[in-house]
């Protein structure tokens, strides 16, 4: 050791000779190309990527199907008249069914034209295709209960109301004679005649999560949900409140 | 998209060429023996999905993707070597070259006070050769940072090598 190796240029220089002096002893390790090539499998990267391409478009498309607006079995409606008082108020919500057939009593929502204007119409119905209904004047020129194929219908969720006389008419098959519960604030089948059941875009199940008043049971949305069904939660609360 | 086996043919006689003295830099580079292997398998994985490209000079390419996985190796703190004393390792040396073996010992040695980026400096700059500029160019830092490192790496040599002598010359008395 002498002094002048203490000036970085030394330094830098015994560093020199040291690597020149370590370079020969320096091997790698036999058959390291072999190794390479061995843990280095064959690029396909088109392959990979067609792959993804195509799985990915799969996942979107299943996403899409699943999530597409309108593809569920059940919808819901905010009522935006007072035709169906008192069985639904105005700006409540109602819940349709898509899948099931309407029956005598159901509330159902029916898509109407009328000039060129396009509408959805919230109303009950009260005869089908094959039937019979009137609402026959009484002496004073007023109806107070509607006749189905000649026998007087009862309709306890209804306060009992005077109403315009009309028909008798049969329905068409394949149609449905709407009425709203307001008797005397709606425009029903009364006035634009039966629709065609393709018209009737789902039944009703419950009005602001209730059964909906003077219809036939239905089942709520979810109900047939075995892992996790409707209701399930609400009926038990885990916590007591006071 | 496979490889041809002329490319593997090919690849495999540069790396028979070339493996001793790529297996040099990256020991240079960093601490671990161990590590500078991996560092220059990785390396070579990498030159070798570019190999049916024909690279126009491989050994530079090869350097320089050595470099890159040392650079990945600044960043990961957590995982920087720390030397330790070992046991002579005279696996891959020439039986005869023991002198070879003693400067390559006390190079690591020498090398081995230095953290990795001030060690990368040093080693480019002064065993590799390059300029300034070069060496800023290949560890993606300014040249100031060039500079200081280079300055602070041979300061700290100098102490260790000045340290030494003063206990030599303790022990003399």
């Amino acid at each position: 050791m002498t002094e002048d190796l203490l000036t970085p240029d030394g330094i830098a220089q015994e560093l020199r000779a040291l690597a020149a002096a370590a370079a020969p002893a320096r091997r790698a390790q036999p058959f390291l190309a072999e190794a390479v090539i061995n843990r280095c499998p064959p690029r396909r990267r088109w392959r990979r990527r067609a792959g993804i391409l195509v799985g990915g478009g799969l996942v979107a498309l299943a996403a899409a199907g699943a999530t597409r607006p309108g593809s569920g079995t059940h919808f819901a409606h905010m009522e935006p008249s007072g035709a169906m008082e008192p069985t639904v108020r105005m700006e409540e919500q109602v819940v349709f069914d898509k899948g099931l057939a309407p029956e005598r009593g159901d509330v159902v929502l029916a898509h109407r034209t009328i000039d060129g204007f396009k509408f959805d119409n919230l109303s009950r119905v009260v005869a089908l295709g094959g039937d019979t209904i009137a609402c026959p004047a009484r002496d004073d020129g007023r109806c107070a209960a509607i006749v189905l194929n000649g026998s007087p219908v009862s309709e306890p969720h209804l306060e009992p109301i005077l109403m315009g006389p009309f028909g008798p008419t049969t329905v068409p098959n394949g149609s449905a004679f709407l009425m709203g519960d307001n008797r005397n604030n709606a425009s029903d089948s009364r006035v634009y005649g039966p629709v065609r059941l393709d018209d009737i875009l789902g039944v009703g199940v419950r009005v602001e999560g209730r059964p909906i008043p003077g219809a036939p049971p239905r089942p709520a949305p979810g109900a047939s949900d075995t892992v996790d069904p409707a209701g399930s939660s609400s009926d038990a609360p885990s916590v007591s409140v006071p | 998209m496979g490889m041809a086996a002329a490319d593997h043919q090919e690849f495999t006689a540069f790396v028979r060429a070339r493996g001793d003295d790529l297996l040099r830099y990256a020991r240079l580079l960093v601490a671990d023996p161990g590590e500078a292997e991996d560092i220059l398998q990785v390396a070579l994985m990498r030159v070798l999905r570019h190999w049916p490209k024909r690279l126009d000079a491989p050994e530079a390419y090869t350097k320089a993707a050595i470099l890159n996985v040392v650079r990945d190796g600044f960043r990961r703190r957590h995982l920087v070597a720390v030397p330790t004393e070992a046991v002579c390792d005279r696996a891959g040396f020439d039986v005869t070259g023991d002198e070879a073996l003693a400067a390559s010992e006390r190079l690591a040695e020498l090398l081995g006070l230095l953290p990795p980026r001030q060690r990368a400096t040093v080693v480019l700059r002064v065993i590799e050769g390059l300029s300034e500029a070069e060496t800023a160019k290949a560890l993606r830092c300014s040249i100031g940072t060039v500079k200081s490192n280079l300055a602070r790496g041979l300061d700290k040599v100098r102490t260790a090598l000045n340290a030494e002598m003063f206990d030599k010359e303790g022990a003399l008395r």
